[in-house]
């Protein structure tokens, strides 16, 4: 999972944050009491804290399952705000009895603790399955008045409306607003799977390494796809094909020790490179798919998110962010657009190619491994989808080598296949 | 294979290629491919870039005698076969380039256009900073869907780091000015095109019709690729990227209006 915020639910996340945040304080207070002519440090922990903290545990216990929803420690205030899904007087009694001081009663709550956490937990096991279905839910979070907060980075209305429709009204669908980290690399990544990772296919001594694409879905059911070009699978079946997250070594022929090796899923749907053919060299793998494209080297992690796609203009800068050259930007001019292409040692043409490259001669491009990686450009620090990366001419010394890659081969002038002519080909867009 | 194509080419061209004695000297950077002693191949691209096991896949582009296979850079030997980057430059006939000289290979070069200057007077105060805005790009769009014909190119040109201008080739000046001067506020450069977009898209066609037949064991014609580019002045041009410019395709390009097809070989005569 990319998103360590969705990946042990909002309740591990809030831990991390409250371990944090504990640590930092901790060590700030250390360091200032060192420094200090104090002899009694300040106390870390208030000091009526633990009661405070077991007061709240009391009132889980006496509300229980049924109706216990929240408690809230005030330590400032010395009270302890619970909040009930509409308890009976009788469980209002009870608490009031055990800690009549402490308790602030809020009888408001809509649904109990227990049943928000389980619904928490049956929608979180289905996150891929409703990004495939076009709704991308980022994140997941109890509220104090017992909803359970669906941040998603899609459509709100519609995720609301078929959240709800499948689970109820417990639910309260809101904009996903919060920042993304990636945790993972190129070659060791998870899904839901992002633009410019190592994708690869291995069998019987043959092998075939590439990149992924602008990650995709289908305009009319959402269907989530990594994007990459056919040629990078046709020789082994096209369709069908398996596809894995890493690299092979060109010395060794053995994976990357570094590859997550997991299979990301099969080749969906190809152009078709028989001889004498003429396509968009497209190939679609059916996978869960982010917003995000790695943006920095092939050992990096930088990443930017995709907010659209952009016209192809002459004269336009563009950036090119394949597995094994990393993110190459800064110079790289459109310079010819609707090109056709009959590459060398193929039987097929290519159509549909922008040509690019920078106007410094020697200067790096692209290289073997980047094909079907995505192309870009930016608008603020946000992505804009420009096309998929595909063939290279001019041959210039690699910059960039990952392990095991001595002898790949780089050029200085991009082909790329125009995202415009993706999309209409096979009624995709860029996720966003 | 391109070694036959070449052949027939030789055939074809007449006394420019008839013999390696009489042939032109041309040279060229690209990957040398030695799959066997006696199987040596010359090649630049365009290729796909699927990294696979073994050499780049160059096995039927130019075949190449007289190559110093310990003096490539960045030299691979795996699989029996060896492989790397150098400068050749030899007479080339009946589908062999004849090495005469070997050297580094130089560094690729960009080809294209400089798209610095716009072919529009600079306004007072220059042109202004920034570039154009998105409601600017739907305007454009808006405007070639509504006026299919008008606009034959668009390219943006840089005249200063920071500063875009859309330069547009189009057949009804005046009209394009009129509707498309607001939203890009100062940013547009309009010129009057040189040619009709259909004799444009007739050239392209044409032309990509000769580039397939000519990536077939049949072909002549030696492209590797068509595209659509600019000149410098905002005029509209077929880009033409071939191995070699021969003569077959310099008869093709002849047959067309001065100064839209732009040919652009990756072995070049050597004076």
């Amino acid at each position: 999972m990319l998103f360590r915020r969705l990946a042990g639910g909002a309740a591990a996340v809030t831990l991390v944050v409250l371990v944090t945040l504990s640590a930092g304080a901790g060590t700030a207070g250390a360091s200032h009491d060192r420094y200090t002519t104090s002899s009694q440090p300040a106390s870390l922990t208030p000091p009526n804290q633990p009661a405070l903290d077991a007061a709240a545990d009391d009132a889980r216990a006496i509300a229980g399952d049924a109706f216990f929803s929240n408690a809230v420690v005030d330590d400032q205030a010395n009270t302890v705000t619970v909040y009930l899904a509409h308890a009976p007087q009788a469980v209002i009694d009870q608490l009031t009895a055990a800690h009549a001081s402490t308790y602030v009663i809020d009888n408001t709550a809509a649904f109990s603790e227990a049943m928000v956490l389980k619904l928490e937990d049956a929608i979180g096991g289905r996150i891929p399955a409703w990004a495939a279905a076009g709704v991308r839910i980022r994140s997941l979070r109890p509220t104090l008045d017992g909803h359970l907060e669906v941040g998603v980075d899609s459509n709100v209305a519609d995720a609301a409306s078929r959240l709800g429709a499948q689970y109820g009204r417990a639910l309260r669908v809101v904009q996903d607003t919060e920042p993304t980290y990636l945790t993972a690399f190129r070659y060791n990544d998870t899904s839901p799977w992002n633009g410019g990772d190592f994708i690869y296919h291995l069998a019987n001594g043959q092998w075939s390494d590439c990149s992924s694409g602008i990650p995709v879905h289908d305009a009319s059911n959402g269907t989530h796809y990594m994007l990459t070009a056919s040629h990078c699978f046709w020789d082994f079946g096209g369709v069908g094909t398996s596809v894995r997250n890493g690299y092979v070594r060109s010395d060794t022929n053995a994976v990357y020790s570094g590859s997550s090796t997991t299979l990301i899923g099969s080749v969906t749907k190809n152009s078709n490179l028989t001889a004498g053919s003429t396509t968009v060299d497209v190939a679609l793998i059916r996978a869960s798919t982010s917003t995000l494209d790695f943006v920095a080297a092939w050992n990096s992690q930088g990443y930017g998110i995709q907010i659209g796609r952009a016209t192809n203009h002459i004269g336009d800068q563009v950036c090119q962010s394949g597995a094994f050259d990393g993110q190459i930007c800064g110079g790289i001019v459109i310079r010819a657009l609707n090109q056709t292409v009959c590459p060398t040692g193929e039987s097929f043409c290519v159509k549909n190619l922008v040509r690019a490259n920078n106007s410094t001669s020697g200067t790096v491009a692209l290289g073997q491994g980047d094909s079907g990686g995505p192309v870009y450009s930016y608008s603020g620090s946000q992505l804009l989808a420009r096309g998929m990366t595909d063939i290279g001419s001019g041959t210039v010394s690699c910059t960039s080598v990952p392990p095991g890659t001595s002898g790949r081969l780089c050029f200085h002038t991009l082909y790329f296949v125009d995202m415009a002519a993706i999309d209409s080909s096979w009624n995709v867009v860029p996720n966003s | 294979m391109r070694f036959v194509a070449l052949s027939a080419l030789a055939a074809l061209a007449g006394a420019s290629v008839a013999s390696a004695s009489s042939s032109p000297v041309v040279g060229g950077s690209g990957i040398v491919v030695a799959y066997s002693a006696q199987d040596v191949r010359f090649c630049n691209g365009p290729m796909t870039l699927a990294l696979t096991p073994g050499p780049p896949r160059c096995r039927d582009a130019i075949r190449v005698t007289g190559v110093d296979l310990s003096r490539l850079e960045d030299r691979v030997s795996r699989h029996g076969k060896t492989w790397g980057r150098a400068y050749l430059m030899g007479t080339f006939g009946n589908g062999i380039l004849t090495v005469v000289r070997q050297a580094p290979p130089k560094p690729a070069v960009s080809s294209g256009p400089s798209l610095r200057k716009p072919p529009c007077a600079t306004p007072r105060g220059g042109w202004p900073n920034g570039r154009s805005s998105a409601s600017a790009s739907r305007a454009l769009d808006a405007y070639r869907a509504r006026f299919p014909a008008d606009v034959v190119s668009v390219a943006i040109f840089h005249p200063a780091s920071g500063v875009s201008v859309t330069t547009i080739a189009s057949t009804k000046p005046a009209r394009t000015r009129a509707i498309l001067t607001p939203p890009f506020r100062g940013r547009l450069c309009i010129v009057r095109s040189r040619y009709p977009a259909a004799v444009v898209r007739s050239a392209k066609a044409s032309l990509t019709a000769l580039l397939r037949r000519s990536s077939s064991p049949s072909g002549r014609y030696e492209m590797t690729g068509v595209g659509l580019t600019v000149s410098e002045q905002g005029q509209p041009r077929v880009l033409v990227e071939a191995l070699v410019e021969t003569s077959g395709l310099r008869r093709v390009v002849a047959s067309r209006p001065a100064g839209l097809v732009e040919v652009v070989p990756w072995l070049r005569p050597v004076r």
